[in-house]
């Protein structure tokens, strides 16, 4: 019983940062930004 | 300038930094090297920021310290950086802030291209940031649509640009912190001393959130023009407002344009979005595939045994 929980009990437990790639914020407070493929400025302000 | 008209569009997804870099971070880098040889007292510091010779220090290089005669001087926007100095700032960042003066050469920037080639009358600098690269100078295009590109813009799902980088078509109205409306320090009247620090507008958020895109200082950024005569410069990025003595705040439609060394401008680091680790990736698949082939095992005992 033990060795066919266990496995599931340690996936379970992996905590997410776990997977994290290690990026320091440095204190810099970044945002991330997602929308890729958004429309390029058309120049409406320009006039 | 028409720079910007058919800029902005990013394919990918990325970061970057609230605020400015500000005085107190560019001392810690500043301080990292020049400390060890005044050599790097030359070549990394920049000449606006809040900061000061410490007249305690005794070498072998030189050290500054944040100027007591701000308030919060290590809150102050930096200005005045050149786009290599801003490139061997993401080096370092790069480096995991190493002390060891090759976290200045590559990582982010190869800085063994940086040069002048005369017969050409062109900069040698390769200015497009490494694969692999953590931290980078945010290009034309990166920076437009953190600060002005709104997915929601007219309406859940319906995108569209702002004029100004606070999520608004009207202009940013000028003031000091705390006074009634005030939402930049671009155009406000204040003496040097009472320079506002960064993210002192709490509310005049652009679209991602980013604070200080008007006021502050003006941004650089890794995107180049060539001007007539053929020499290359350094676009500074959508006016960011005005410096420690104010002025414009940033109009999508209005760039400005200065050379290599554009020392009037400051910097807004861009980052790359964390992406799962391989190893804890690797160690979340071993262990599914272990509960996987468990329960196959589990199962073909049950069916030998005749119990299912």
């Amino acid at each position: 019983m033990m060795k066919r929980t266990l496995p599931a009990i340690l996936v379970a437990l992996v905590p997410p940062f776990a997977f994290a790639q290690q990026i320091p914020d440095y204190g810099l407070g970044f945002v991330t930004i997602g929308d890729p493929g958004n429309a390029a400025y058309d120049g409406r302000f320009n006039d | 300038m028409t720079q910007t008209i058919g800029r902005g569009s990013v394919g990918y997804r990325y970061r970057m930094s609230r605020t400015e870099t500000t005085t107190g971070q560019w001392l810690e880098f500043y301080n990292t090297f020049a400390a060890q040889s005044a050599a790097f007292d030359t070549l990394l510091r920049p000449i606006g920021w809040a900061a000061r010779f410490d007249v305690t220090f005794s070498g072998p290089g030189v050290r500054f310290e944040l100027s007591p005669a701000f308030p919060d001087a290590g809150r102050l926007a930096i200005t005045g950086m050149s786009w290599r100095q801003a490139a061997m700032y993401a080096n370092w960042l790069h480096n995991g802030k190493s002390s060891d003066p090759a976290s200045l050469e590559t990582g982010a920037y190869d800085t063994s291209t940086f040069g002048f080639d005369a017969a050409t009358s062109r900069f040698t600098d390769n200015v497009t940031h490494l694969p692999g690269a953590r931290y980078w100078i945010p290009s034309l295009d990166e920076w437009m649509k953190v600060a002005h590109w709104d997915p929601d813009r007219f309406g859940e799902g319906e995108g569209g640009w702002w004029q100004f980088g606070h999520s608004s078509d009207e202009p940013p109205a000028p003031g000091l912190p705390g006074e009634p409306g005030a939402q930049t320090s671009a155009g406000a009247d204040f003496d040097l001393l009472d320079t506002p620090v960064v993210g002192a507008y709490p509310d005049a958020l652009s679209p991602w959130g980013l604070l200080d895109v008007s006021g502050g200082a003006r941004e650089g950024t890794s995107t180049w023009f060539e001007d007539d005569v053929g020499n290359l410069l350094v676009l500074e990025g959508v006016q960011a407002g005005g410096s420690f003595a104010g002025g414009n705040p940033d109009d999508l439609s209005f760039v400005s344009i200065s050379g290599l060394s554009f020392r009037s401008a400051g910097l807004r680091i861009a980052s790359v979005v964390p992406a799962p680790g391989a190893v804890g990736m690797l160690t979340f698949i071993s262990s599914w595939i272990g509960v996987r082939r468990q329960r196959r095992d589990r199962d073909e005992v049950r069916r030998v045994a005749g119990l299912w």
